[in-house]
């Protein structure tokens, strides 16, 4: 019950990212793909992951809406057709379902968890100890890959972020414009 | 279980293929890691490698977040070149 009403929620949410024109709606739609993601992995018992996942998908989020507002406003002026009102109308019923189904789906967990006598987080900790050992044990050459693919990622995008003397062609007027 | 993360990979990929801003591809490639690290953790679950599975998940997870620092690097050297960031823009990303 609870996967499948965090499987409802995840959906929701990629399908208005997947479809907003808004930027900033857009990041808050997939924060909350990643919180109902971070759910799903609760119900299949990964605790862990569901916490990466939950402070992944915030720090992602937070990343796209400074993205929007620092870049949104510049670019080839978006020509938005009117809209009709039968699409502003599912427009408005998706994002109320969208919280609608969030609400219940609190308080449906909620109600499953006190029922069943289960804790929201399943306390495991032979399984986390597991996973901690498998980590740093079977795959510790994995996870010196990632380290060190994200640091070279970071410097790298510093790198090529940096501001260089042939950026002089900036100094062109803003187009102002919804780029999103 | 799988549909889940099969309808969010679809939805990533048809958020690659609509959009033209880079705001809406990095939106979509996440949208499909997503799906990606799901299916891993299902079929985890589902054949008794539950470890391997959230270690999988866990991976690609933080691979994401290379994808969005690239990203992110690329909007701002783009912005310094053109002061646009439209996706058109990265095919003479250097001059």
């Amino acid at each position: 019950m609870i996967f499948w009403m965090c499987s409802a929620i995840t959906l929701s949410a990629a399908v208005v990212a997947t479809f907003s024109r808004d930027g900033r709606r857009a990041a808050l739609s997939l924060w909350i793909t990643g919180l109902g993601a971070g759910g799903l992995y609760l119900s299949l018992g990964a605790e862990l992951l569901a916490i990466v996942q939950w402070i992944v998908s915030t720090l992602v989020a937070i990343s796209f809406i400074f993205y929007a507002v620092m870049f949104g406003e510049y670019g080839e002026p978006a020509v938005l057709p009117k809209e009709s009102f039968f699409k502003r109308g599912s427009k408005l019923l998706m994002q109320l379902a969208l919280g609608i189904t969030f609400g219940v789906t609190i308080w449906f967990a909620t109600k499953d968890s006190q029922s069943q006598g289960m804790p929201m987080l399943p306390a495991e900790p032979k399984g986390m100890l597991e996973l901690g050992r498998s980590l740093v044990g079977d795959h510790l050459l994995s996870l010196e890959v990632l380290a060190l693919t994200l640091f070279l990622v970071l410097v790298g995008a510093g790198s090529t972020a940096r501001p260089e003397a042939a950026d002089e062609l900036a100094d062109e007027p803003l187009v102002e414009g919804n780029a999103l | 279980m799988i549909v889940v993360s099969a309808v969010l990979g679809g939805l990533g990929l048809i958020c690659i293929l609509s959009k033209r801003t880079l705001l809406g591809l990095m939106v979509g490639v996440h949208l499909l890691i997503l799906g990606a690290a799901i299916i891993f953790v299902v079929a985890g679950s589902y054949s008794g490698m539950h470890i391997q599975g959230h270690l999988f998940a866990l991976f690609i997870t933080l691979s994401g977040v290379a994808q969005l620092v690239v990203g992110f690097s690329l909007a701002v050297r783009l912005f310094y070149l053109r002061k646009r960031v439209g996706m058109d823009e990265l095919r003479t990303l250097k001059h």
